[in-house]
């Protein structure tokens, strides 16, 4: 049964890997999809969304580049009239540490606080006007367990994440600010401190020849996407501006809110 | 004999408020100062520590520029033989509601994350490789209290979507350019600073100012400006630090609290204050900061040294 039906969602990063199981998961939901990416196999993911029975437009696009942007969401708009989900998915990695020459440091600091920084602020901010019309809407950034690491393990990846951590945790701090100015038009934002699941990304980090226990030690990309559609499927009273921890060895699964602590008042 | 003397020092952002406390202490600790904003009060501020003896360098530009940073940089191991502190402290703030339009949204990114995010990455870049010929260093940036909140999750205001975000990043600043230049024995920290008597926050309560409705044209009335923290305390915090050695830390400062550095923070949490923060924000949006009622300070537990 399609939990999401005659609903827009859109996908960053999504001709391959996780952002493709996304993609494909919230087809099945019943949702029509948008999904862009740098790489030109796009175009043929939509496609085959398209046989999953639901209406589907690739685009070729950087999401470090605000016309590209423009150009995914106004075409979005343009051919579905509306966009209810943004998953925003993108994102790249390159190892680099505080002793790097400024070079190369510059160099990194454009591609990754480029694509997994200025993109996640980009599709937001494009898409936020058309969400706050429609009266709600939900956001889901991809972040890194990184920035919130299960109990017992210290943030940060290590010292040769330095620009890539830079990266996640500030789209946590768009997470959390944009939940709560846009709590009031029922627009959810939340994001996925996401551990090791068997990804493209992750997959490229072993040479593409992973190996069998490897694979087996990572998270499955069906419970993460069932995650998503979980999230999604709160409905505009669920949880917002959660970063919420998707780890290795723990439960794949929504906890439940916990309960406001109580404001003292101010004396 | 002075702490810091023989040591050199880089203040960024030093024209005024934080920046110019840091800078006049941290020279009446013995250090040479090089100073730097794009306001160029920064040149007076540099002539009055000199006047009480102190050995200043003082420039006039922009911190996104590259071309500037690395000069000044150059000519600050020229003039004084080496460097030992950074503190990157330049900061700008901007209103950026979610609802501004395109283009504004486009020159916000830039304007704010190329000065509290790419220059700090810049400078400390630029100086790692003196410090490493000295033996060690200390990088301190300066944060604020929206990434490592006291009691609660998420001070910040929902027009501050960038700056929340220019300052989660330096987390990853200050905890991997700990791991990675711990071997040189280089210390990288953050001050999670809440409101402070500073120009900054002053100018928000003036006519034309966000909380304007709250002050007058002198700025903050009294009743607020006395919850603000003195920026004399912070530098003292700041010395503190220096001759502490711990590094990897977000350090809190917040208003009606001790300022003090605490014990050394647990390893799996120094980046955090409470273990069971998860990012959550705050449900309902309640007071500012600096109205706050005080509670009780329940430090974490002190485990082994950072970086362990």
């Amino acid at each position: 049964m399609a939990r999401l039906q005659g609903q827009v969602a859109l996908v960053t990063g999504a001709a391959v890997g996780l952002g493709r199981q996304y993609a494909e998961a919230l087809a099945r939901e019943g949702c029509d999809v948008v999904v862009c990416d740098i790489r030109p196999e796009i175009v043929r993911v939509a496609e085959e969304l398209v046989r999953l029975g639901v209406r589907a437009i690739g685009h070729v696009a950087d999401v470090s580049k605000p016309a590209d942007v423009r150009r995914v969401v106004d075409g979005a708009l343009a051919e579905f009239g509306k966009i209810d989900i943004l998953i925003s998915n993108a994102g790249v990695w390159r190892g680099g540490d505080a002793k790097d020459p400024l070079d190369k440091s510059l160099q990194d600091y454009d591609v990754l606080i480029g694509t997994n920084m200025k993109g996640v602020f980009l599709f937001g901010r494009a898409v936020i006007p058309v969400m706050t019309a429609a009266g709600g809407g939900h956001i889901i950034n991809i972040a890194t367990d990184h920035v919130h690491t299960h109990p017992g393990r210290p943030t940060a990846g290590g010292s040769a994440m330095d620009l890539y951590d830079v990266s996640k945790w500030g789209v946590l701090g768009l997470t959390l600010t944009w939940a709560k100015a846009l709590a009031p038009h029922n627009i959810r934002v939340n994001s996925f401190s996401m551990g090791a699941t068997d990804s493209h990304m992750l997959r490229g980090f072993h040479n593409n020849a992973p190996s069998e226990a490897d694979v087996a030690s990572w998270m499955k990309p069906e419970a993460v996407c069932d995650l998503a559609i979980q999230l999604i499927g709160e409905g505009h009273t669920g949880r917002t501006g959660e970063n919420i921890g998707v780890w290795v060895g723990f439960e794949i699964e929504l906890k439940p809110v916990p309960a406001a602590k109580p404001v003292p008042v101010a004396a | 004999m002075a702490y810091l003397s023989g040591k050199t020092a880089i203040v960024t952002g030093a024209a005024q408020g934080l920046g110019r406390a840091f800078a006049e202490r941290l020279a009446d600790e013995g250090a040479a100062v090089a100073i730097c904003d794009i306001r160029p009060d920064v040149v007076a501020v540099g002539e009055s520590i000199a006047a009480r003896g102190g050995g200043v360098l003082s420039g006039v530009f922009n911190i996104a520029r590259r071309a500037a940073c690395e000069g000044f940089v150059a000519d600050t191991a020229a003039r004084f033989g080496g460097i030992d502190i950074l503190i990157n402290n330049a900061a700008v703030w901007r209103s950026t509601p979610v609802t501004d339009p395109w283009e504004k949204a486009l020159e916000d990114f830039d304007a704010v994350i190329d000065v509290n995010v790419r220059a700090v990455m810049m400078m400390s870049r630029l100086v790692a490789p003196h410090m490493i010929v000295r033996g060690g260093g200390d990088i301190v940036n300066i944060s604020t209290d929206y990434v490592l909140p006291k009691r609660r999750e998420g001070v910040n205001a929902p027009d501050t979507d960038l700056y929340n975000a220019s300052k989660w990043a330096l987390n990853g600043l200050t905890d991997a350019g700990a791991q990675a230049l711990a071997p040189h024995n280089i210390r990288v920290n953050a001050l999670a600073m809440g409101p402070t008597d500073t120009e900054m926050l002053r100018a928000l309560f003036k006519p034309g100012g966000k909380l304007a409705h709250l002050g007058g044209p002198d700025g903050p009335p009294a009743e607020i400006l006395a919850t603000f923290m003195d920026p004399a305390d912070i530098a003292q915090l700041l010395v503190d630090l220096l001759k502490d050695g711990r590094t990897g830390e977000n350090i809190g400062v917040w208003a009606g609290y001790p300022i003090e550095l605490g014990p050394r923070k647990r390893w799996d949490v120094r980046m955090r204050e409470r273990a069971d923060f998860t990012g959550q924000p705050l449900r309902d949006f309640g007071p500012p900061p600096w109205t706050d009622a005080p509670e009780p300070v329940e430090h974490l537990a002190v485990g082994k040294p950072t970086n362990a």
